[in-house]
């Protein structure tokens, strides 16, 4: 039955991953519609408008008619993250400063450990360093040195760019990383080495360092500049074809692109700081939870998103999200401000095997990821995995192909765990109820991580669930956490989640300068540099067009104690920059360092230093309450069929009621054991545990049976 | 089997203290514990695969949590950035089941910490519920003073279940020098004071009197007041997270599952060894420099020697202890562990106790590498050093086993531990200590089959980072010339080492800068290669005063590599070795030159491709190429096979006429590569029509009797370190020490089997002697 719906004021989003395209379109009064296509990598675009097509179809409306009429196109894409990984990236110079050319090869002697499972960093064997993300023979070396104040030690030598640029045809360049030591101290050397640049080379695509990433670390910022560059003429071509494409269909503003640090940035801004959008696929899950929490009044929440490969997880209170300052990518350390999530190898795509010198089934940390992908999709996968385990219990479904039309090989699945099994004494079914139990426990123990290890009290918070496999897993990996309840956000939404979140993202851009002022703050500094950082911020929201009250200033800065390692971001206090101001400004971030590890863990004596300013300007707007509304309350939710599931609670298999998704109602409780199924989403209710379907549209799991 | 636990008798207590405060404790396979200690030991023995697996994980996450609360709290850069830590869950006997990915060698040096607080603390104080326990006494079991253990026990209905440990680098506890590492001293009285284990915590309540007298003699009490307290925090978590976790499974299955982690680690580790042929692996070698001003040679000696699934660790023949950097015998116990760990129990996720019951040991009282009580133990030089010949010798006994000998590979960055700091007034105008850490960036040792990975740090750490250079020139008053990859410095090999990098400081914006240069004297270099191969460098530290390189910069000019260094200043040289007060104003240049990793093979075996690729890459010299490598290149500069191959032959010829003939000569080869048993990567045992007996690998000569040495039956090449590369040096200028570089060579091919620094006096020493 199709709803009348108001058209206009659409927010859409759309979200490109490794093997599907989804996009979700809200409407004014918060309901969603969602589309999902194979993504298409020849042209990403045609997925792009695909999914909008497909999400549109459910209004009975076709992609131009809802571009025309939308008022928000938010895009969140791991179109830079696939060409990093695959090589598929410019040929980009990186010009150093003199003697200062392999800060990206020495990795400051980390490269054996970063982004390396504690496996490989423990058997020599297996571990590896990566290979230098710029070959030696594209990095230049420029006469120039600035000091840790900024001082000019050494002059530019301009001859020396010119020569370097004479050999840039020999290398076939095709993008520039300026990288220099100090250089967010002192921008002078980049700035006119660019300009010489762009005299000679004007098509060339220039990343600076003091732009992308102005902090200190030479080499994480060095990676963030030579990353930019790399995917920067790939990622301005791309984001110019889709910006024209929604164009030509009659979209009016401007295309917005997530960003890792949770924010969405227009296509123009985001052009020139492609590296932003990296890592940006599971922020759009945890942001959109974010937004939509306070409307099912779930403050703190959790979030766990079990894909294919990866369990992501992260938290918030209040809607504020955590962020850090660096990120692995591709196993390089880079200045990349993002959320904060946690992630694990654990996932569908998990291996199970049998560690032959101790007899012992391990699962993890490799995957068959999606190609080959488990045995039971038939692609030549051969080793068992936590997907062929869920479906040889009977919690998938055999006869229900995947998205895209995959059907499922049970039978293969079957005899791989039954042999898996024999060589460690147990039957099929335990074998892959034992599977399972591995993974899930590991899963809840990086859940434990993120609450009580991070100083969060489980029993205030609720935990969201989305992901192609959270759902058919939460209700083991939750339990024993102590949460409030379980939500799985809009039912079958769960699955194309990332695309609803990413609609729902402000707009914001990020000014920030290292700094490195002890108590007694230098004051006469400190007003200076967060001047220059807030007129930068107000320019930015003047060329966004926002008036005054459409945006807002968020001030930060990162302190910690002299003698001790650990920065906490604190918001500045508001008021004239004074004595007064800094004892605030301390006394916040004592309480935040306190609340962050604990009370008395900070060495105040040695005193507090502040290493960065940053302004965040951020534009503000009401965000719909989001809704699926199932159908109309009072019918009844009788199952579609039964079907045998092994449940390790029986430590048997048992006859389960079948649910359709689709036709459950608001205020409809299962009690477990029972499996409610969408198009792409699998449910598993356990034995104790109950389902229940929230007004808006949600699912509640409730692990204790309540409900 | 005899029982673990005994009563204790006051007077035989008495004395096992005493022996214990002398020579180091050991703890006997009968520990004696006073009646008054229950023990929990309930333990199912037939725990399913799945549960198993399910509390094996679990706690590996509870000691990586307990872990990260102590970082958390700390706040320490040692222990965030430098991973100088460690935390473990031991049993009701202390025997560590799981540890964490940081300093692995505190795996060594829990056991018997917790072992001696049993037997010495049960009958008085008292071991009890909520108490927790400190301590940093090197001869109970500590590398140094500095490395403070904190530990409680893990009670259940009563009775002592488990104990939970865990180990931190505290940054400064006094002694003669600030951050108490005391270089130039012969006995541990100028050295931090230190504690046996008293009991900090009085079932449940913190006793003032004892920190204090623990902070007290810190030069920053209440930082180091911040550090025990991050420890008690993380043993409060993990208590109460081991609580959960009995709460679920409950304790006996707990216990049995600790037990199976500890006996497949050990089935696991003695399969291992029972593959290896049952005989003795030994290494003999110098250190120079025992603290300053000392220019004196000093042999540590090491056997491994191997029957059945055991292996028994000895180093009987090293010197007397000496001067400032020797080890206690809890902390070799901790150093082997540590070497022998990646090449044994590469896939055991840190169970120490596992490892530990294949092992037996047998100590040198009194040597450097056993130290007696009051040698001086701060600096930690000793121990990196043992750690050192440990995974060396560990290296070459697997190397010749075809399925572990893909594990094996050579010394790793910081075998010849130089440590440089600085110190002085900052830029700010304060007294600052301080250390970028180039020094550890060195390179990993090259493997059987593939080169050694570049910086890829040291073997005694799972990750053990450098400061980068604007952290370290935003807080150290100094400025960077330069920190560039030195590719050639990889050993020379069939396989290199893998290279290392090279850095310049000088001072900036300073009144008062001064370097330190500390560790083992780098012409004498613990980086002895396998198999054949020749040995890294010990790096090298360099020096100039009163350069003219604020002029250069002044003048647009950078000295940016060492070449341009030297143009600069001319008359600069090594840098005085443990010297802790050398000037770095801003016209003094300080140079440093990290360890290589070692290589393997000798290198007339080196693949032509690589080699093509070495040249291509500036990972080679030409001229060393041509010397060491037999190379020969067209006029393109491609290498040419064919004239490779004629030139490596007259290497080869060139080898047997320089070379000493065989002090034992043997006649007779056999067909290589047929039955034979792998003693070496380059010596096996042949049957032959007289019996069994050593022979070379690569062609078959028989070298010695299956009794015999195969050493005296090569031919001796000995040659001058610093003849092999701009990158050594020679001890004799260095230390007015003659050594030289013996390589045996295989009498029928030529090609090194082995090699040693030595004087040019010394016998050889056995390394290898079946049982």
């Amino acid at each position: 039955m199709r709803r009348m719906r108001q058209e206009g004021g659409y927010y859409v989003g759309v979200d490109i991953g490794g093997t599907f395209t989804d996009c979700a379109i809200i409407d004014a009064a918060g309901q969603i519609t969602t589309g999902k296509v194979p993504t298409t990598p020849a042209d990403l675009a045609d997925g792009f408008f695909g999914a909008i097509d497909a999400a549109a179809a459910g209004l009975g409306l076709d992609a131009e008619r809802v571009l025309a009429a939308s008022t928000k196109l938010a895009h969140g894409t791991t179109a830079g993250t696939n060409a990093l990984v695959t090589g598929q990236i410019a040929r980009a110079a990186l010009l150093t400063t003199r003697g200062h050319p392999d800060a990206i090869r020495i990795m400051n002697d980390m490269g054996r450990a970063l982004g390396a499972s504690v496996e490989e960093q423990l058997d020599w064997s297996i571990s590896s360093r990566p290979e230098p993300i710029v070959p030696g023979q594209q990095v230049f070396e420029i006469t120039e040195r600035v000091d840790y104040a900024g001082d000019v030690v050494v002059a530019l030598r301009e001859d020396d760019v010119e020569a370097t640029l004479d050999r840039f045809a020999g290398h076939g360049i095709e993008a520039v990383a300026i990288a220099f030591l100090w250089s967010f101290a002192n921008p002078a050397h980049e700035i006119r080495t660019r300009e010489i640049i762009q005299r000679r080379f004007p098509d060339l695509y220039v990343s600076c360092s003091h732009e992308v990433a102005p902090r200190i670390s030479s080499y994480q910022r060095t990676t963030a500049t030579v990353m930019n560059a790399q995917i920067g003429p790939l990622m301005r071509a791309y984001i110019d074809r889709i910006a024209d494409g929604a164009r030509l269909r009659g979209y009016g503003g401007p295309l917005l692109m997530a960003q890792c640090d949770g924010g969405l940035l227009p296509a123009d801004a985001a052009r020139e700081l492609p590296v932003g959008t990296l890592q940006s696929g599971p922020v759009g899950g945890i942001a959109g939870a974010a937004k939509a929490s306070p409307a099912v009044d779930d403050p703190d929440v959790i979030v766990a998103d079990m894909g294919g490969t990866t369990f992501d997880v992260g938290a918030f209170s209040e809607g504020v999200l955590r962020r850090r300052n660096e990120s692995v990518i591709e196993r390089h350390l880079t200045h990349l401000r993002k959320v904060d999530i946690e992630s694990v190898g654990a996932g569908g795509g998990s291996i199970a095997w049998l560690d032959r010198e101790s007899g012992v089934l391990r699962v993890g940390p490799r995957s068959a990821g999606a190609d080959p992908g488990p045995i039971c999709y038939g692609r030549g996968g051969t080793e068992v995995t936590v997907t062929d385990a869920d479906l040889v219990l009977g919690v998938l479904n055999p006869e229900r192909p995947l998205a895209g039309g995959l059907r499922l090989d049970v039978e293969a699945a079957r005899e791989a765990i039954a042999e898996l099994g024999e060589q460690v004494g147990l039957d099929t079914m335990r074998c892959a109820a034992g599977i399972v139990e591995i993974v899930d426990r590991r899963m809840e123990d990086l859940l434990r991580r993120v609450t009580i290890q991070a100083g969060r009290d489980p029993r205030r918070f609720s935990l969201w669930a989305y992901g192609g496999a959270s759902a058919a897993h939460v209700g083991l990996f939750a339990r024993g956490l102590g949460v409030r309840r379980v939500l799985i956000p809009l039912g079958e939404t769960a699955s194309v989640w990332s695309a609803c979140g990413c609609a729902l993202l402000d707009q914001q851009r990020r000014y920030e300068t290292s700094t490195f002022l002890k108590t007694p703050f230098d004051l006469d500094a400190l007003r200076a540099q967060l001047a220059q950082l807030e007129r930068q911020a107000r320019d930015h929201a003047g060329l966004l067009g926002l008036k005054e009250g459409e945006f807002v200033l968020e001030r930060s800065g990162d302190l910690k104690y002299a003698l001790q390692v650990f920065e906490v971001e604190t918001p500045l206090p508001d008021g004239a920059i004074d004595g007064g101001w800094a004892e605030r400004l301390i006394a916040a971030f004592e309480r935040a360092y306190a609340d962050r590890f604990g009370p008395g863990t900070g060495y105040a004596a040695a005193g507090v230093t502040l290493t960065a300013l940053r302004v965040v300007v951020r534009s503000t707007g009401e965000t719909p309450a989001l809704r699926r509304p199932p159908n109309a309350p009072g019918v009844s939710a009788a199952p579609a069929g039964v079907r045998s599931v092994f449940w390790k609670e029986y430590d048997a298999a048992a006859e389960t009621p079948i649910h359709d998704g689709a036709a459950l109602d608001a205020g409809a409780r299962i009690a477990g054991p029972a499996v409610v199924e969408y198009p792409t989403t699998t449910v598993a209710v356990r034995p104790g545990q109950a389902l229940s379907v929230h007004p808006d549209g949600h699912l509640v799991l409730d692990l204790e049976g309540r409900a | 089997m005899t029982r673990p636990i005994a009563e204790s008798t006051p007077a035989r207590a008495a004395l096992r203290k005493q022996q214990s405060f002398l020579h180091g404790y050991i703890p006997e396979a009968q520990l004696e514990v006073h009646p008054s200690l229950e023990f929990h030991t309930d333990a199912d023995e037939t725990i399913d695969p799945i549960t198993y697996e399910v509390i094996r994980s679990k706690l590996w996450n509870l000691n990586l949590d307990h872990g990260d609360t102590i970082r958390r709290v700390s706040g320490s850069s040692i222990v965030i950035e430098g991973h100088d830590f460690n935390a473990s869950l031991t049993t009701e006997l202390g025997d560590g089941v799981v540890f964490g990915p940081y300093a692995i060698f505190f795996a060594g040096c829990a056991d018997v910490v917790i072992k001696w607080t049993l037997e010495h603390r049960s009958a008085n104080p008292g071991i009890r519920e909520g108490d927790v326990f400190i301590q940093d006494d090197p001869w109970v079991g500590t590398n140094h003073q500095q490395d403070t253990a904190v530990f409680a026990p893990v009670f259940r209905d009563g009775r002592l279940f488990a104990w939970i440990y865990n180990c931190v680098h505290q940054r400064e506890l006094g002694g003669s020098e600030p951050g108490s590492f005391v270089t130039d001293t012969d006995d541990c009285f100028k050295e931090a004071s230190f504690m046996p284990p008293i009991r900090l915590v009085d079932e449940g309540v913190l006793r003032d009197d004892i920190l204090d007298a623990w902070t007290r003699r810190s030069r920053l009490p209440d930082l180091i007041s911040l550090e025990v307290k991050s420890q008690l925090a993380g043993l409060n978590f993990a208590r109460q997270r081991m609580g959960q976790i009995l709460d679920e499974y409950g304790p006996a299955r707990v216990k049995g599952a600790m037990h199976r982690m500890t006996e497949n680690t050990a089935r696991t580790v003695g399969r291992r060894l029972a593959r290896l042929p049952d005989a003795t692996w030994r290494d003999e070698r110098y250190l120079c420099g025992a603290k300053t001003g000392d220019f004196g040679l000093y042999r540590i000696c090491l056997s491994l020697i191997k029957r059945g699934d055991r292996l028994c660790i000895s180093n009987r023949g090293t010197d007397p202890s000496v001067g400032s950097f020797n080890v206690a015998p809890g902390m070799l116990r901790g150093s082997v562990l540590a070497a022998l760990f990646p090449l044994l129990a590469y896939d055991q996720y840190l169970c120490g106790a596992g490892f530990l019951r294949q092992l037996d040991w047998e100590f040198a009282q009194g040597s450097i590498t056993s130290a007696s009580h009051p040698a001086a133990v701060s600096t930690s030089v000793g121990s990196m050093a043992v750690l050192n010949q440990a995974h060396y010798l560990g290296a070459k006994m697997i190397a010749g086993d075809p399925e572990l000998s893909s594990r094996a590979l050579a010394p790793c960055a910081i075998h010849t531990l130089s440590t440089a700091g600085l110190k002085g007034l900052d830029q700010y105008g304060q007294p600052f200590l301080d250390s970028p850490l180039d020094g550890i960036a060195g390179g990993g040792g090259a493997f059987m089959d593939r080169d050694g990975m570049d910086h890829a740090g040291p073997i005694c750490g799972v990750i053990v980072p450098i400061t980068d250079i604007e952290t370290s020139e935003r807080k150290i008053p100094m400025l960077y010339l330069y920190r560039r990859e030195l590719p050639q410095t990889g050993a020379h090999g069939q396989w290199r080492g893998g290279a290392t990098i090279v850095a310049a400081w000088i001072g900036h914006k300073t009144q008062a800068g001064f370097a330190s240069n500390g560790g083992l004297l780098q012409s004498v270099t613990q980086g002895l290669s396998l198999n054949g191969a020749l040995p890294a460098t010990g790096g090298r530290n360099w020096y100039a005063a009163d350069t003219d390189v604020q002029e250069w910069l002044q003048a647009g000019r950078i000295p940016a590599d060492p070449r341009e260094l030297r143009e600069m200043a001319p008359h600069g040289g090594m840098a005085p070795p443990k010297s802790l007060d050398i000037r770095l104003m801003p016209q003094d240049v300080f140079e440093i030159i990290p360890n290589p990793g070692g290589g393997c093979g000798d290198p007339l075996l080196r693949a032509p491709e690589l080699l093509q690729t070495d040249l291509r890459e500036g990972r080679l010299p030409r001229e060393q190429a041509e010397r060491h490598y037999g190379v020969a290149l067209d006029d393109a500069g491609n290498v040419d096979a064919e004239a490779t191959a004629e030139r490596r032959q007259a290497l080869r010829d060139e080898r047997l006429a320089r070379s000493r003939a065989p002090r034992e000569p043997v006649d007779g080869t056999v067909e290589p590569g047929g039955a034979e048993t792998g003693l070496l990567a380059a010596v096996a045992l042949a049957e032959t029509d007289a019996g069994r007996m050593q022979a070379c690998r690569h062609c078959g000569k028989l070298l010695a009797t299956a009794g015999g040495a195969y050493r005296r039956g090569c031919r001796e090449l000995e040659d001058d370190m610093a003849a092999l590369s701009e990158f050594h040096l020679d001890p004799a200028e260095q230390a007015g020490q003659r050594l030289v570089l013996r390589r045996y060579i295989c009498p029928g091919c030529a090609l090194a089997l082995d090699a040693e620094l030595c004087r040019p006096e010394d016998p050889p020493y056995v390394d290898l002697t079946l049982a």
